[in-house]
């Protein structure tokens, strides 16, 4: 146990308090799309920026975990008939969740500043 | 147009094999997504990924319970099998050593088979039943998950059904031992309902 205090990075590991990249992703595009991120909505924003097409089970499972490591709130809106009578879901990032996304932010920019090999090449 | 419905078996593999606090709100967004434009092999990629995801999150959240589940189920089937066995062993000795009235009568073993088809059809829905009871996320997944559990059956040793003949009892053997089971894990997940969906 003095191993994880002495480190915090393990303790942050063993807790798997680290924040995946998908994870990461999700709060991002939580932020853009501001009061109406739903599923559907983070995963419009994700494929927008990544040009790729996004899995919407695996948004919800990453916004399970971040819901259960208090990164993300969550709250039913009323149900449409265009959704089959179903309620959306929408989500917003809490205090925790903005702390962990700047602390990321900042750990990515010390790291990447300075790498040639991440400037973008054009043809 | 909000009447027109994506890939019904997707759909209804969405609704029964998925789980968890934001089921319907994901069942909501793909019925969305579907009607406004995204076609139906997107849906059936996004339903596959959301049951394989569910199945993996049972695996890892449920899988004890699951094992529990099918662990009692086999125990409520085996116990038949032992009690129905010693009774089909045990009977034409005590009908020997105590001779019935009727019992050389054709009426008296059909009311004995029949009689037996009950008693199995209410033990395997018993059956049914527990194991929906226990495991009542993902009561087809349960059962599916027993189904294949029984393909263990050949590594056990000491068979306890016998070769029925002629094979017109085989068939009603099974087919109440079936019937039993489906019938008392209906019942069991009607009465029982799906716990984690708001649906």
């Amino acid at each position: 146990m003095i191993f994880f205090y002495k480190f915090p990075i393990m303790e942050d590991m063993r807790r798997r308090d680290y924040l995946s990249q998908l994870e990461l992703m999700v709060l991002l595009a939580i932020l853009r799309t501001r009061e109406n991120a739903y599923g559907m909505s983070i995963v419009r924003e994700i494929e927008r920026h990544s040009e790729r097409e996004v899995a919407l089970a695996g948004i919800y499972a990453a916004l399970e975990r971040l819901e259960a490591k208090g990164l993300v709130r969550s709250e039913r809106g009323d149900p449409t008939p265009e959704r089959g009578g179903k309620a959306r879901t929408y989500f917003e990032v809490t205090g925790a969740g903005l702390k962990a996304l700047r602390f990321a932010h900042a750990t990515f920019s010390r790291l990447s500043a300075g790498l040639t090999e991440l400037t973008p090449v054009t043809v | 147009m909000s009447s027109a419905r994506p890939p019904r078996l997707a759909s209804w593999m969405l609704r029964q094999l998925t789980a968890g606090p934001h089921a319907e709100a994901l069942e909501g967004d793909l019925l969305e997504a579907w009607r406004r434009g995204r076609d139906n092999g997107w849906y059936w990629r996004q339903v596959l990924v959301a049951v394989a995801v569910n199945l993996l999150r049972l695996g890892r959240s449920q899988g004890p319970r699951l094992a529990m589940a099918i662990a009692a189920s086999w125990a409520m089937m085996l116990a038949w099998f032992v009690f129905n066995n010693s009774l089909v062993e045990a009977l034409p000795s005590y009908l020997r050593n105590h001779p019935h009235p009727y019992s050389h009568d054709s009426e008296f073993w059909i009311t004995l088979f029949v009689a037996q088809a009950l008693v199995r059809l209410l033990i395997f829905a018993v059956s049914g039943a527990v194991l929906v009871r226990i495991q009542r996320v993902h009561p087809i997944v349960a059962s599916a998950a027993l189904l294949m559990s029984a393909s263990l059956w050949r590594f056990v040793p000491w068979k306890l059904v016998p070769v029925l003949d002629p094979p017109m009892h085989a068939i009603l053997h099974y087919l109440t031992a079936i019937v039993g089971f489906v019938v008392g894990a209906l019942l069991a997940a009607n009465f029982w309902r799906r716990p984690t969906l708001s649906r």
